[in-house]
This record gives C-alpha cells, structure tokens and sequence, in this order.
C-alpha cells in the first residue's frame, strides 16, 4: 500500500490546486493507493498523519506532494524515518512547479495528478537504503586569511580544533589592513585588526601558509585530501628576523602592489610592518639578482634558489574566504591612466598613516593638495557593461573618506556623484547625515563622462534633482568602484567545484536560510566570496561558519547515507570502464569482484549511463524509477514534455521560476536526477514511445558542474540521441540540453517556453 | 502645480513599453543620458525627464511639450546608458504619439508636406535632381538597369543644396578615376525617410520605404554606395527594424568604399594636399553605423595632409546639431551646437574641418557663417581625396 499525503500548504497550493478533487482522484485510482490531505503537511499534525497512517495502513512507500524537496524535504525525511527506512518516500513538488507556474486551476490540478502519478509509480520500486558512519579527521582548512578567515580560524581554535590557513599573499590581513579607517565608527583599521592578526600569528593550534594556494581538493567530507603549492618567498621563514637591513640596502626601487602603485618597495621587502608571518619576500619580477641582501643578511636568509613546494594535508571541513578584487575600470571611459583619476583603493593607501605622504591627500600627478575632489560612486556598477549589481559598501566607504578627508581639510571642496545613496545599516543612515552636514555636497547623478584636462579633469553629469547637466572641475577623481569576486574566489569554483552564481561569486546553498552553507558537504564560505559586504557582516559569517563546523565536526565519525551506486557481480564483465571515468575514484578493482567504495562514491551516477552491460546502477534513482517516473506521468498527460531537471542547478532554476510565479505550460513535467550525466539515452528516448512530445534537460553551467563533467558527458549523449530521433523520424530538434545555474529561473522559464514552441 | 493621480496614464505607459524594447520601464534616473545630451545643451530638453514621464503615463505633458522636439537623434543617450536602455526609441516612439494626437511640431509641416508632394523634403521639384550631376559620366539606372557598376544614392540634401554640389560630384569623379562607372536614379531618386521617421511620421516614412525598396533592389547593382549616413543607416538599419523589407545588393558608405580601394590598390593619391585636417565623425555613420575608422585611414592615405583629432572624437564626438528635425524647427539652436563643435576643431588648429555627411556638412558650413571670424574651411572628405587626384 501507498499513502499519498497532499498538502494545501493554506492557500499557497489550496488556492490554485483542486485539492480535494486531487484526494478523491487518487483514493480511486489504484485499489493499493489511498491519498490524504491537510492544511499544512510541515506541521506537527501533518507530520502525525503521515506517522499514523504508515503504522495503520502498514504503508510500504509514502509519496509527499506538497513544496519542492529543497524546502522541507528535512522534516519530511526525518518524519518517515521514525516509522521505516527514510528513502521510503517520493516527493511530488506541487507547489512551485504546479500551483505557482500553472495560473488555471483546473489545468494545474490535472499537471498535479500526472506529478503525483510519476512520483506513486517511482515510489513503488523505492528500496531501503542503509548508512554507514566513518571517521573525521578534526582539522580545518581555512583558504584566505583576511579578516574572515582570520576571525573564523581563531573561533575555530577555541574550539578546539586545529588550522591549516592557506594565504595567497606574502601576509595575512585581507584588505582590512590596507584601509586607513573603516565605518560606521570611524576606527583605524590597522588598530583594529592588529590584535587580530598577532592572535592568529601567536595561536598553537593555527599553521599559516602565506604565499601558498590550494591547487586540489580530494577526499569526502570529513576527510578532505588537500594538495597545496607553496611559492617560492626566496627567504628562509625560520632564519629571516625582518630586520629590513636587506630592504635598505637593495638598490631596487618598484611600485607597491600592496599599495596599488601609491608607494615604492624595494625588490627585498614586506608590504607592511605588521606582517604575519613578519618576514621579508623577494619580488622575483623586480630583483636583479645583484646578491646585495644576500652580502648585508647576517642571518643567512635568502634563498635566490627557492622552488615552490607541494605538500597534502588532511582535513575534515573546508572554510573558504577568499574574498574580493576591485573592479578594474582602466581601459575604460573612466580614463583610470590619467594620474589624477584613482580608485578608492589607492585612495586608502594614501591615506594610511604609513603611506607615502603620511596620510596627507596630494594628487599624484603634482604631490599638490587638491582644491576640488570628486568622487564618483557606481564607477561600473549598476551598468550592464561592467557590474550589473550594486556592491553594497561603496556609499558607505565614499562618505567615510569624505568625511574624513573634510575633517581633515574644511576649506577643500568634497562632491560625491551617486545614483543612489544605499545607507542601510545600524548608524549608516546618522553617519551620512553627518556628512551633509559638514558640507559634503552630495550630487544625485551618475557621471556620463570624466574628460582630462591637462592635470585636471572635467567631469559632466546631470544633477537629476534641478535638472541641469553639471560641469564640474575637479582637480582629483576618485572612483568607488564596485567588488568583484578575486581570482582565488574565482579558482574555487574549480578547485573544490563550489557553485557559483552568473556573478561569479560563490554560491550558498540557500542565499536567505543557508547562507554560509554550500552544496559540498563541509564546505562552507565567509565573507565577499559570497557577495560583496561590509567587514561586520564578514565577521558575522566567519563566526557562523566556525559554527557550522564545530557542528559538523563534533563528533569522531559522522554518518554517511548509502544513497551510492551498487555493482551487480552477475552481470558486470570487469571492462573497468566506470573506474576509469569516475572522478571520485570511488570503485575498488582490485578484488575478485569489482565493489563501489562507499564512503567515496558521490552517487551522481554518471557510471550507470556509461556500464556497457548496465551491471551499476543508483540505489536512487535507479534506472527502472525513472522510467516508471516518466511512465506515470505520460500515463497521465500522454503528450507532455519531460525535463529531467540535475539537483544543483535545473531543479533549483525551476523552482525559482515558481517563486517568482512565472508561468509555465503545464505540458512541462519535471523529473529530478542527481545529476544531468546520470540521464541515459534509454532516458531520452522512451518517453517519446510513449507519447511525450519533447525532452530536455536542465544541467548546470559548463564547466560548473557540481560532478565536475556530468554536463559534458550528457551533453555527448543528447547528440547521439538527437541523432537516434532523427533517423527514428521523431525529428532530433525535440531533444535538448539548456544549461543554466541554480540562480537563473528566468532561464528555465526561457527553456520550457522554447522546447513548447519546438514540440507543438 | 500638483500632478493629479488621473493624469498618469499607466495604460498608456504600458503599451508604448510593449512596443518597445529595452525602454524606459528599467530606467533608473542616473541621468547619464542627460549630461551628454546635445539636445540639453540648446533648450530645456532632458532626455531623463522623458523616461520618467514615460514612466508615470503622463501623457498630456508629455506630448504637448516643445521639449520633445529638440532631440538630434545622435544616439548618444543609448551609448551612454549604462542600463542598457534605449531612450532614443523612446523618444522617437513619444513623437509619433504627439503626431498622432495632433500635436506635432508646425515648422516640420513644409518639410513633410513636401515629402508627400515631391518625394523630397526641400520643396524642390523632382526634375532638379538631375542638375548637381550636369557634365559627369553618369548612368541613369531608372532608364537603364544594370549598366553602372554601382549605384549612388545621393540623398536629397546634396541634390538639391548647391553648396553640397562639391561633395557628390567628388563622390563621382573618385569613383571614375577608380575605374568604376556610376549610376544615379535621376529624378526617380526618392527620400529614404529618414526625416519624417525622426519627427513623427511612419505612414509617410512607410510608403517611401516601400518604394526604395523595390527601386533599389530593381537598379540592377551589386552595390549602392551612399555620402549620406542619414540615408544609410535609415535605408540598412531602420528599413529592417521597422521590417520594411530586403535590400539585396551590399550598402555601404563612400568612405568605407574607397578605403576599400585605396587599400586594394585600385585607387592611387598621388597630389599633396596642403591643409591641416580636422575630422568630425556624424552621429549617423560614427555612433548608429559604427564606421569610425575607414575615414581616418583615407586622411592618413591622403599625402601631405596633416591630420588632426579633435577632443571628442568616435563614440565621444559631439553632434553638429542638425539631426531629428532639429535643424527645421529651430535652426538657430542647430547652428549654436555647431558653432560648439567648431570651437573643439578649432583648438585643433586645423585650416580644414571635413566630415562624410551631407547633413553635417550644411550644418557646419551655417556654423562657420554664424562664427564670422573663423579661418576654418568645410569640406567633405571626398573633396579632400578629389583634391589628391586631380591633374
């Protein structure tokens, strides 16, 4: 027997679904079906119903139509799982892709019955999945060492857990120690973050690895095999007491990267008296190899000869926090080469007291002060060509150095361009309030031009307020340009295969209920990896995901469901073909039968589309469950569209696209799959014997697959497929592959849009 | 004055936004558009206060407003428009609304009366379009299809402005000494429309579309060359926005032509030019067509010719101020955005300003008398390559 439990989820399902017609419908339509309803099937009396019945009835399978799984699949999991095995259940997502997408209600209660038909049909050949629990290793790594990851790494400590933090640059310290203060308080950075950073330098239970990066990433969650590359600082950490003697005498002078070309460095040195580690580096691409520090080191500490190294280290859980760049406006109509015309980066570093000028605003192009400075805001954001977002601080950062500089200056003209001022925030709003006040003219209009003139340049805007295009003289232009994320960030997506959004920053698992969470089981994200923030919201995550971790991590094994793929010793011929395409190296060939190693597998099921003899298969999802999936829908709705929609991205679109209640033709059915690569060519064909007028498939972006090639290996198939349709006279073109991210469900609603104009 | 809540029209906001696309319903307000624009520099126009008046359905303001009329269409707004929006469609859309409902701009009634009437909108009769070409080696292609190697669309305003007679007949001498043999229309040669389409008209622009249509696919050429990049990009770019229909043989600009053949070999420069040259890039061949580089390299090409940038130059260039109607309904406006640009040539200290526009070309030429003292000299830049051919 099995119970179908539909929920009206109050008026969210009950107002655009008959769901008193669907209960009736589906208590006469098998005579070992019976079918439920209630008001909110989440709540304690739904979950109740569903226990009670599956006691009463003696259920073998229970189907839950109700929201999409991403939702409460948890509690609902959880809930059968007091009663039987908890993979006994199917879910049928009634809400956003039926009630939400589907405006008739009559024609969203008829796509509702062929779901819960699909689901009944698979539900039926659900089997018992066990569990086994493994081991964790209590190490962590922390990947960036900005004010996140050093935050996250001592709350970790406290913890009791150690570690491993991998730093790009030659210190820790992130941005935060470039800046000279920092809002809405006004506090110097560098006093704030200092004690910090001696913190983590003095913590036995922190390794640091600066001038390092993570370059693989292998294991399963909580046994994380981490390969790291350490570059060459062409100094010996342990003997190099910083005493600088190297630096004064080194007859190399260059621009400071640190600085953003505001200061010089020699070709021996550290970017910042407080350094963590506090040692000297050698700048390969400026050293002339002249052998002078080498002469004048009295700790016998350079190391012209320096290769970079690589090493592995074990973790159980992974924190990344390898935040943001600026965006990068030169060679743009922003005229960044003008001297006079400079980012709000290298504003900070002439700010900072250890600067070039002591802290003292002197343009570039003279060292004179300026008597008109303006600085223009969105400088690329919220424009289409660069950052189509609005990176949050830049207001707020603008107003700070505004005031700052006004303070410091009361007779020097300060105007901030702007489209729009974002000052939401604990005292942000009193904060720029003040800034008006002390004459800080604020001009609402985005800057159409910046053109040189001479030293000086002319900047042209529309005051939109008056009305009147503005000319404004300025002797100094700073630009607030927006975050984007770094390369490290950029580098995670393929190291750890972490998904990203079409911003190309990380993406979590959920943006509002998960933030610091992503798809990969102990793998969380702090700070601007996620999205550009201010440094108390990077402080709010890094200590979030201290906790998630400590979660994760509390106890000796954690426990791992079952979910893999299993080898049928009958029918597998030992051709080795899974072994050599799995990713995960998750199948043992060195026994006399070939096993799946469980604790490896992934369970994406990209195997059991490649076995030639179909001796793999998925414990879920397996090959018969589709198939009767897809059976019970088209018994249904004959002529409908399947869209096997991979769990990371096209579900998660699809869903969207119900959210943001966009319609959908009901002729549109999804079907789940772990991933795209798991859809075999029997997948793509079937439903067209049966009926169906078109399949696609909705896989993540290339090169963003969750299972690194599932898309790609999908996409093969879809070609031999649409090949197969052809010559079968169906036509090909009713077979496709979109891909998309999690984020774009205007894209699945673009998609299911095109493939009812190809197939009707 | 309070705006009363039946005055915004949401309907009407509504379907002008569905007729459009990337319009005024995602405009933000920045004002970018406004700070560049040529038409805010002459009068009260902001191009941003149309966006938002669109935006509210303010429909009586806005139609009956004078502002409307002083928009060039340079295309500068659409460029600059970090959203991606197009206000100039916008804007182009709101006057056909005004024409609709009556309120179009009076000074243009001439200008489209004459259309109606004599396919040209310079009250001229057809018959004088033969005159500018008087003693050349033309081929009427009305009379005998096919046997020229290119058809050149002249375009009304250097048929029929004698000032402009140095241009197309230069266009025609560079060509033969090329060894190219040129075709006209003669008197059958039409309006492309591009005038009444900027200030309100589709019948009107519609019906003359259809007819170059047919007669330039009926000329019996492979290629049609144009001086005008008003003509040009309305004949190969508005022509399929506006889905009027396919014009099989290659459209092309002279300058981009005869870069081609300088490039190719088949046409030589050999006669120093003595004159220091100034560009000025038309908002119709620069910013809509994006042909910014073939004029540059014919100057280059030209020997003992300096040349000359100006400040604002390519997507940055200012507009001469003659476009969209503006020049008919208030010249003297026109003639100060020119005297402007004239000013940026001059700090160029060049003797010549040149550009590949016939509309250009007339409006400057009026900047220069306006200016009295100026030493500066107008040309065309196919008076410019004829100077370097001729014995």
């Amino acid at each position: 027997m099995i119970g179908v439990f539909i929920c009206f989820c109050g008026q969210n399902i009950g107002g655009y679904i008959n769901v008193p017609e669907l209960t009736d419908y589906f208590n006469n339509w098998r005579d070992d079906v019976v079918a439920f309803n209630t008001t909110f099937l989440c709540s304690e009396i739904g979950q109740d119903l569903i226990k009670d019945k599956i006691e009463e009835l003696n259920l073998e399978a229970v189907v839950i139509a109700s929201c999409s799984p991403k939702h409460h699949g948890g509690i609902f999991q959880a809930c059968i799982g007091q009663k039987m095995n908890q993979y006994r259940w199917e879910f049928a997502n009634i809400r956003e892709q039926c009630a939400w997408v589907t405006p008739n209600k009559k024609n969203a209660t008829e796509k509702a019955k062929a779901i819960i038909a699909g689901a009944v049909e698979k539900a039926r050949l659900l089997q018992d999945i066990g569990s086994t629990r493994v081991p964790v290793t209590k190490d962590v790594l922390v990947i960036g060492g900005g004010i996140a990851g050093m935050h996250g790494s001592l709350e970790l400590t406290d913890k009791g857990f150690h570690v491993h933090m991998v730093e790009k640059q030659e210190t820790i310290g992130g941005h935060m120690v470039q800046f000279d203060r920092v809002f809405p308080t006004d506090d110097c950075a560098m006093c704030t973050s200092s004690p910090i950073l001696a913190d983590v330098a003095m913590d036995p239970l922190i390794d640091i690895y600066s001038l390092s990066e993570v370059i693989e990433v292998r294991g399963r969650p909580g046994e994380y095999i981490v390969k790291i590359r350490r570059n060459p600082r062409y100094v010996d950490e342990s003997k190099c007491t910083a005493c600088g003697d190297c630096t004064t005498h080194c007859p190399v002078e260059a621009w400071s990267e640190w600085r953003y070309g505001m200061a010089v460095r020699s070709a021996i040195d550290k970017p910042l008296a407080q350094a963590v580690p506090l040692k000297n580096r050698i700048y390969n691409d400026t050293c002339i190899r002249c052998g002078t520090c080498e002469n004048v080191c009295k700790a016998d500490a350079v190391l012209y000869n320096q290769e970079p190294e690589e090493f592995e280290i074990t973790v159980g859980a992974i924190m990344i926090s390898t935040g943001y760049d600026i965006l990068d406006l030169s060679n743009t109509e922003y005229h960044q080469e003008h001297p006079n015309v400079i980012s709000h980066l290298q504003l900070e570093a002439l700010k900072v007291p250890s600067g070039p000028t002591a802290g003292e605003i002197l343009r570039p192009s003279d060292g004179k002060m300026p008597k008109h400075l303006v600085f223009v805001l969105c400088a690329g954001s919220r424009d289409r060509r660069h950052n189509v977002y609005c990176s949050k601080v830049c207001c707020m950062y603008t107003t700070k150095n505004a005031r700052l500089i006004k303070a410091e200056n009361p007779n020097m003209k300060i105007t901030i361009c702007y489209i729009d001022v974002r000052a939401a925030g604990r005292g942000y709003e009193e904060y720029f309030d003040k800034a008006r006040e002390m004459g800080i003219n604020y001009v609402r209009g985005n800057v159409s031009e910046i053109v040189p003139n001479g030293e000086d340049l002319i900047v042209r805007l529309e005051d939109t307020f008056t009305s009147e295009p503005l000319e404004l003289d300025a002797d100094l232009v700073v630009l607030s340009s927006g975050m984007v994320p770094s390369q490290g960030t950029r580098d995670m997506s393929e190291v750890i295969h972490v998904v990203s959004g079409a911003d190309k920053f990380l993406a979590p698992v959920h943006v509002k209920i998960a933030p610091v969470d992503t798809a990969n089981t102990g793998v969380y994200i702090a700070g601007t990896v996620e999205a550009p923030k201010p440094i108390q919201e990077s402080i709010t995550d890094a200590g979030l995901v201290a906790s998630r971790i400590a979660t994760f991590l509390k106890d000796p094994e954690i426990e791992i469901d079952l979910k893999t793929s299993k080898i049928n010793a009958d029918v597998c011929i030992k051709c080795g073909t899974c072994a050599d395409n799995c990713v995960y190296d998750a199948i043992d060939t060195t026994g006399e039968d070939f096993k799946v190693l469980d604790v490896s597998c992934q369970a994406c099921g990209k195997c059991s589309v490649i076995c030639p003899t179909g001796a793999i298969d998925l414990q879920l999802y397996t090959e018969d469950q589709l198939i009767k999936q897809v059976d019970g829908i088209l018994e249904q709705d004959p002529d409908s569209i399947i869209g096997y929609c991979c769990y990371q991205c096209g579900y998660n679109a699809a869903d969207l696209a119900g959210t943001a209640k966009a319609f959908i033709n009901p002729k549109v059915k999804v079907v789940l799959v772990p991933c795209s690569g798991r859809v075999t060519i029997q997948h793509m064909l079937y439903p067209f014997f049966k009926g169906a007028k078109g399949v696609f498939l909705a896989a993540c972006l290339e090169g963003q697959c969750h299972y690194i090639d599932g898309n790609l290996q999908a996409k093969e198939k879809v070609k031999l497929a649409k090949k197969s349709l052809d010559l079968m006279g169906v036509g090909g073109r009713k077979l496709n592959l979109f891909n998309m991210s999690s984020a774009e469900g205007p894209k699945f609603v673009a998609a299911a849009k095109r493939m009812v104009e190809i197939c009707q | 004055m309070v705006i009363k809540d039946e005055e915004m029209d949401f309907e009407f906001s509504k379907k002008l936004e569905k007729e459009l696309e990337n319009s005024f319903a995602k405009c933000f307000q920045c004002g970018t558009c406004t700070a560049r624009c040529p038409g805010g520099v002459i009068s009260d126009y902001r191009t941003r206060k149309f966006m938002r008046m669109a935006q509210l359905g303010l429909k009586d303001k806005i139609l009956g407003s004078e502002d409307l009329w002083n928009c060039t269409t340079c295309s500068t707004c659409k460029i600059l428009c970090p959203w991606e929006v197009d206000p100039l469609s916008t804007i182009l859309k709101l006057r056909r609304e005004a024409v609709k409902a009556g309120k179009e701009n009076k000074k243009h009634d001439p200008l489209v009366k004459s259309l109606i009437n004599y396919d040209n909108p310079w009250l001229q009769p057809r018959a004088a379009r033969k005159k500018w070409y008087k003693g050349l080696d033309v081929v009427d292609l009305s009379k005998e299809p096919g046997k020229a190697d290119v058809l050149y669309y002249v375009g009304c305003t250097a048929t029929f402005d004698k000032r402009l007679w140095g241009m197309s007949r230069s266009v025609v001498k560079v060509l033969n000494k090329a060894g190219i043999t040129v075709g006209v229309l003669g008197k059958d040669e039409k309006c492309c429309g591009g005038t009444v389409r900027g200030v309100g008209h589709p019948e009107i622009f519609e019906e003359l579309a259809k007819q170059n249509v047919d007669d330039l696919n009926n000329a019996g050429v492979d290629t049609i060359i144009f001086s005008c990049p008003g003509c040009l990009n309305t004949i190969k770019n508005a022509y399929k926005a506006e889905k009027i229909g396919e014009i099989k043989p290659r459209l092309i600009h002279v300058v981009e032509y005869v870069d081609e053949l300088l490039k190719e070999g088949k046409l030589k420069l050999d006669k120093d030019v003595k004159r220091i040259v100034t560009y000025h890039d038309p908002c119709h061949l620069g910013k809509h067509c994006e042909v910014f580089d073939a004029p540059r390299d014919i100057l280059k090409a030209i020997p003992g010719l300096d040349f000359r940038e100006m400040k604002f130059v390519r997507k940055d260039s200012w507009c001469c101020g003659a476009g969209g109607g503006v020049k008919t309904a208030f010249p003297e406006r026109a003639t100060e955005l020119a005297v402007n640009r004239l000013d940026q040539a001059e700090e160029t200290e060049a003797d010549t300003i040149c550009s590949a526009c016939s509309f250009c070309y007339q409006n400057l030429l009026d900047g220069l008398v306006a200016k009295k003292d100026s030493k500066m000299e107008m040309k065309d830049i196919m008076e410019l390559v004829a100077e370097a051919i001729e014995e």
